[in-house]
């Protein structure tokens, strides 16, 4: 075997301490000193810093523990035990597509590896509007400091694939802002298969990271492992009731699993966290859990090229433009970049059916596919979505889409292809139900007018789950306080990408790295006084 | 059928929609779902409904030799069934819930415009079924028509059999990097 699977080798020469709750033929209480939920960025930082604090640190995740061995570059496979609902998450109304992880190491298993800071007017925003205190660019450089460091983030050093340096050339050739995108990679291989869990250990996600240093540390982890309830009193979490999963990673199995600690620490993510505080019937006097619930929506534009691209080939995200980010006299923002296209991913995102479906996928070598991600939750008419229980308690998103965002959608759509025709694209269609392949730039913008816009037509989905659970000083407002103390109980932190109070105008992966090591820097300085 | 006609029949198979798939959970005719061997989710009928299907929605993908196209039929079959698995029990409820609405006469006829059974129906008619859910002015039926569309992609172009056509050699460096069969 070419690549050593470190996970597993570590696991056993360190005698880590993991166990497949599925496995476990009958209840068990298990009691440390912090009990972590989720295992993604949040909890994967947060377990390292506290374990490193010398505290005894348990590890829950509900998703399974897939390791270097188990990836085999397979969309189905990687579909179907990675991602959230098999990768068929959506907003509850089914519009849009959401992509989330679910194993040991959470999306970060599955992410594209883009490293951003969080923008500086993102951070000022925060400030301003939503009464978030110690944000500052300033106050938040040592933290991404620290964690580009630990991760490896760099600027990617190779060339762009041809599906990124299309989106460079579409740049040059507008006059547009552009940059190389800083990618959480250590030898990597430039294979274009970080979406399905990377076979080389490269990407420096939690699963090869800070789980292990946790591990080592002397933490625990239970895999398999789903957070159903906390237990709350008087303004404390008295435990975390888990139930265990079997083997196919869905059915519960019987065995409960009880978790106590002084302190816990919800890292579950956007839409699982406001579900599990929705189903323990937490404590929420100004009803805010699951408000404001943000995703980048994001929209995408198809180009066929002369020459070959190859877009499945080739680190996935490599340059991206914040041309329209910023600027943008009362619309809203968006970043573009481009998509990785595997064969499934490709054929996903087409939305054709017959001989129009297969005339597409046969010219899967030369497609360009440009994405636009919406900047939400920085104005009145963009408040994002609420998360709620459905009948079996499962939390699903309802996110609708505003005037104001179908008018930012559609300008995007014309960015983009301007962008794609500059760069020399053949033909351009942008993903939606009633478009078709325009061979010039003037037909394009002309039928891209003519979209309707109209939910279930028009091709939109989300990689990037923020907020639902916001923190700021205003209890009325938010759910945490900003050091991520859960306003209604004082020994439950919530420290991942769900306490953002707006999007993030970036891949938010490093944003909630550089939370966590901050928020649970400081919780080791509460826990030892 | 132009846009208006659409409209029209949205209109009815909207009612119909719910109606016919009331009709056919009370009244028994709602096959219940495996309970073990082979298949998981997908009922004797579903199954049916996705091999007349499958041809259809990726007409000039799937080969023509009929050997080669049972098996990437049947692929399909077993990759959806657990990929509906995989959904996680509410969306696969939901998924149930189409599939016997598909299933049940009179709202497979009303919604779809196909009164045949799914085997015995043309080629033209399931097509225009497609068209119908795809083009409808319903959210509903544009959903419906998301979800088959997806599945029946991800499963076909999940295979390596499909490759080729694409012009998609497969995943680099398999001989070092791939270290167990892959499920499909």
């Amino acid at each position: 075997m070419a690549i050593p699977d470190l996970f597993k080798d570590r696991a056993k020469s360190e005698n880590w301490q993991i166990s497949d709750a599925g496995k476990l033929d009958k209840n068990i209480t298990v009691e440390a000193d912090v009990i972590i939920i989720g295992t993604g960025a949040g909890g994967g930082v947060s377990a390292e810093v506290l374990s490193q604090a010398g505290l005894k640190v348990v590890m829950i995740e509900e998703g399974g523990l897939y390791t270097s061995d188990d990836f085999n570059m397979d969309e189905m496979e990687a579909y179907g035990t990675l991602y959230q609902e098999g990768a068929a998450r959506a907003t509850k109304d089914g519009a849009i597509s959401i992509f989330q992880g679910r194993a040991v190491g959470g999306t970060t298993v599955v992410n594209w590896t883009s490293s951003f800071r969080t923008p500086d007017p993102t951070l000022n925003h925060w400030q301003q509007h939503h009464g978030v205190k110690g944000f500052s660019p300033a106050e938040m450089a040592p933290y991404f400091e620290q964690m580009e460091k630990r991760l490896s983030v760099a600027k990617w050093a190779m060339p762009p694939n041809a599906n990124n340096d299309i989106l460079k050339q579409g740049c040059q050739a507008n006059d547009w802002s552009w940059a190389v995108i800083p990618r959480n990679v250590s030898g990597c291989w430039d294979l274009g298969y970080c979406g399905v869990g990377c076979p080389t250990n490269a990407k420096q996600s939690m699963l090869v990271t800070t789980v292990p240093e946790a591990l080592k540390n002397g933490a625990q982890l239970f895999y398999r492992c789903s957070a159903e309830r906390l237990i709350f009193s008087e303004h404390k979490v008295e435990a975390v009731e888990c139930l265990a999963l079997g083997s196919d990673g869905k059915t519960p199995t019987g065995v409960k699993i009880n978790f106590k600690a002084p302190h816990i620490v919800l890292s579950g993510g956007a839409i699982n966290n406001p579900g599990l505080l929705l189903r323990s019937d937490a404590p929420d006097p100004h009803n805010r859990i699951g408000k404001r619930t943000m995703i980048h929506p994001v929209n995408a534009s198809l180009a066929k090229m002369d020459e070959t691209t190859n877009p499945f080939y080739g680190a996935p995200q490599s340059i991206y433009s914040d041309h329209f980010q910023w600027q943008t006299q009362g619309d809203m923002g968006f970043k573009l970049e481009v998509p990785p296209m595997q064969p499934v991913m490709g054929a996903q995102i087409i939305g054709l059916h017959g001989f129009k479906l297969v005339d597409t996928m046969e010219d899967l070598p030369q497609l360009q596919s440009t994405i636009a991600l919406m900047r939400d939750g920085f104005h009145e008419d963009s408040v994002g979505g609420t998360v709620e229980l459905d009948h079996g308690g499962k939390p699903v998103l309802d996110y609708p889409v505003t005037d104001y965002m179908w008018k930012g959608l559609r300008k995007a759509h014309h960015k983009m292809a301007e962008l794609q025709f500059a760069a020399g694209a053949k033909s351009v269609m942008p993903l939606h139900h009633d478009a078709n392949f325009s061979n010039n730039l003037k037909d394009c913008k002309q039928e891209i007018d003519a979209l309707p816009a109209e939910l279930h037509r028009h091709r939109l989905l989300t990689a990037h789950l923020m907020g639902g659970c916001s923190m700021g000083e205003d209890e009325k407002e938010s759910v945490v306080n900003s050091q991520g103390r859960f306003h209604n109980a004082d020994n439950l932190h919530i420290i991942d990408g769900s306490v953002f109070p707006t999007s993030i105008g970036a891949n938010p992966q490093l944003s909630i790295y550089a939370l966590a090591l901050k928020q649970a820097s400081a919780l080791v300085k509460t826990i030892k006084g | 059928m132009d846009r208006r006609q659409f409209l029209k029949l949205g209109a009815a198979s909207s009612a119909a929609l719910t109606v016919a798939s009331v009709t056919a959970t009370m009244s028994g005719c709602s096959e219940s779902l495996p309970t073990s061997g082979q298949w998981k989710t997908l009922r004797i009928s579903d199954r049916v409904f996705l091999t007349a299907v499958a041809p259809v929605m990726l007409k000039g993908a799937l080969p023509e030799e009929p050997k080669a196209r049972e098996l990437a039929i049947n692929n399909m079959l077993s990759l959806t069934d657990a990929a509906i698995f995989n959904l996680g029990p509410h969306n696969a409820k939901q998924m149930k819930e189409l599939f016997d609405l598909l299933n049940f006469g009179l709202s497979r006829g009303l919604t779809t415009g196909v009164w045949s059974s799914w085997d015995k129906a043309s080629e033209k008619e399931i097509e225009n079924f497609l068209n119908r859910w795809r083009e409808s002015s319903l959210a509903l039926f544009n959903l419906a028509y998301n979800g088959i569309n997806k599945l029946l992609c991800a499963t076909w172009f999940g295979q390596a059999a499909s490759w080729q056509q694409v012009g998609y050699p497969g995943p680099l460096y398999p001989e070092a990097l791939i270290t167990k069969p892959s499920i499909s």
